[in-house]
């Protein structure tokens, strides 16, 4: 049976790790591969298995996470991996995802590629800085996206954010999500259990 | 006018005929043949196999630049662990000098083992069979060499608790460069690469890519101007945000005659800046369009990035290097769409 693979992207700071600790009560027998050792840590003790990745040249990512991930598998039978990316947690993912969806479709079941940003990242996406071109490009290539923080948004500011994301994005499926007040923890559950990879291969 | 020349005017900013095509196929023509890797890489170096599978590769895309050898950074000959999956592309498991006092003793002559004789003989195979083709020289940048030659992870560490530490290791890659374009040497080649994906500022911060990267830049391309090399520079990272454009006018001062850009980066603004001050190469994303296809969206894609791109200085490329397991198909989808932008064909 084919394991299935999600990744959870987004810029440091974000919530990636966050989200998947609330979660994490929710998601059955899965194995959580993080960006580094803290996030890792944060994990032991709430899934069958964890591990991390060292920082490698951005080239080597693809190579890097599927090697990490078979090695994982190797000494765990679990059915679902999540994970945050190797590297600068800016980067875009569909680099890391197509070479397993191309190569090793037989191996791996891919669900979609969730990412999370602040209500602040999304509120910056039109300035010309570093962070903001890459929340674009990382919005780009997202099947959801998961507003995290969510308890400090207030509901007619919701209308804006989801608009602001639409102007990169017309399809993603939007969550907003808090970790404080559990908001979205079970809609973004079943976006890890449901559906599959597909923003980056029609985009 | 030959590819070659084509290649070389627009390194001078000039113009050419049509765009010229440099692809650099670092272990993606060994799938042209079907070859396990180690064939190769052995040890020894297998040369004309090597050169083999250049030519082959050339035979069916038709480019204008290669680098002419199934490249590999070479760097277990400071100790190490390199790997060599069959069917897959060589990289170091571990780093030679993972403990930095391995360094000591050590020389950057060592680098001249027999798997870089090996694919210096290979591009001389290949140079003597297209003599209209501009023949590059692959070479690590600075902090990429010092970041496999420690481990990428421990240098940036290094970088902020053991500066001393990293600018070791960025001298040391930096004469390892040296070592490896005089040995390679202006017979054969033409330019000079610097592969630097580690060359980053998103990674090593403004400052620290001014510290470690164009300070060395700097001095690898006045080395190389010496032996009449020009050299392109390909770090990775954002250059095309407000406040990273400064770093692209840092990196024209270190007297490179080209700039690749990698993904994620505006091409527009990066042209704009660059234009008149040095070639500007870049194009299609490897990981995105060239690995899934289909030629329709490789084509619509390359055409895109020619909209913005072409005119004199520039050279189409791929946003990175070629390594095994990339449908050769979409790659010569790439060329095919380059030859019939504007109507060429």
């Amino acid at each position: 049976m084919k394991t299935r693979v999600v990744m959870v992207s987004g810029p440091a700071g974000s919530g990636k790790t966050s989200l998947v600790k609330a979660i994490s009560g929710m998601l059955g027998r899965f194995a959580f591969m993080a960006a580094d050792e803290k996030s890792e840590r944060a994990l032991s003790g709430l899934c069958e298995a964890t591990d991390h990745f060292p920082m490698r040249t951005p080239c080597a990512r693809p190579r890097q996470f599927s090697i990490r991930l078979e090695r994982l598998l190797d000494s765990h039978d679990v059915p679902l991996v999540v994970s945050e990316p190797p590297g600068l947690q800016g980067e875009t993912c569909a680099p890391i995802l197509n070479p397993l969806f191309v190569f090793e479709k037989e191996k791996y079941n891919l669900g979609r590629l969730i990412l999370t940003l602040t209500p602040e990242d999304v509120g910056d996406l039109r300035k010309n800085d570093v962070a903001s071109q890459k929340n674009r490009l990382l919005i780009d290539e997202a099947d959801v996206l998961v507003v995290t923080n969510s308890d400090a948004v207030e509901d007619e500011r919701r209308p804006g954010i989801e608009k602001a994301v639409r102007s990169f994005n017309d399809a993603c499926e939007i969550i907003f999500f808090s970790a404080a007040d559990g908001e979205g923890a079970e809609d973004v559950a079943r976006a890890v259990l449901e559906g599959g990879y597909s923003r980056p291969l029609v985009n | 006018m030959t590819g070659k020349e084509a290649f070389l005017s627009r390194l001078r900013m000039g113009g050419s005929d049509g765009t010229p095509v440099f692809l650099r196929e670092l272990t993606l023509a060994m799938d042209v043949r079907g070859v396990p890797t180690p064939d190769v890489y052995g040890p020894p170096y297998n040369a004309k196999l090597s050169a083999a599978c250049a030519l082959e590769f050339h035979r069916m895309m038709g480019h204008d630049a290669l680098t002419g050898n199934m490249h590999s950074y070479s760097l277990h000959a400071f100790g190490g662990i390199t790997k060599y999956p069959e069917k897959g592309t060589p990289y170091l498991s571990s780093p030679p000098f993972a403990d930095p006092s391995l360094m000591d003793g050590r020389d950057p002559s060592e680098i001249v083992d027999q798997t870089l004789e090996g694919m210096s003989e290979s591009s001389g195979i290949v140079a003597g069979k297209l003599p209209g083709v501009a023949m590059v020289m692959n070479v690590g940048g600075p902090v990429n060499t010092a970041g496999n030659l420690r481990g990428v992870e421990a240098f940036l560490m290094d970088t902020m608790s053991e500066p001393g530490i990293a600018r070791d290791m960025v001298r040391f890659g930096t004469d390892v460069m040296k070592e490896i374009v005089s040995f390679m040497g202006n017979d054969v080649y033409d330019t000079v690469f610097l592969a630097a994906a580690s060359d980053n500022p998103d990674m090593l911060g403004p400052e620290g890519f001014l510290e470690y990267s164009i300070q060395s830049v700097k001095e690898i391309t006045a080395f190389c101007k010496d032996m009449g090399l020009p050299v392109v520079f390909h770090p990775h990272g954002n250059f095309s945000a407000d406040e990273r454009v400064p770093l692209l006018y840092e990196s024209v001062s270190t007297g490179i005659a080209g700039f690749q850009f990698g993904e994620g980066n505006d091409p527009a603004t990066i042209n704009a800046e660059l234009s008149g001050k040095c070639s500007v190469m870049g194009g299609v994303d490897s990981f995105t369009t060239l690995l899934l296809g289909p030629d329709e969206r490789i084509r619509r894609d390359v055409w895109k990035f020619l909209d913005v791109l072409e005119g004199d200085g520039h050279v189409a490329t791929c946003s990175c290097s070629l390594n095994r397991g990339l449908p050769l198909g979409n790659v010569k989808a790439m060329v095919d769409a380059v030859r019939a932008w504007g109507g060429g064909e």
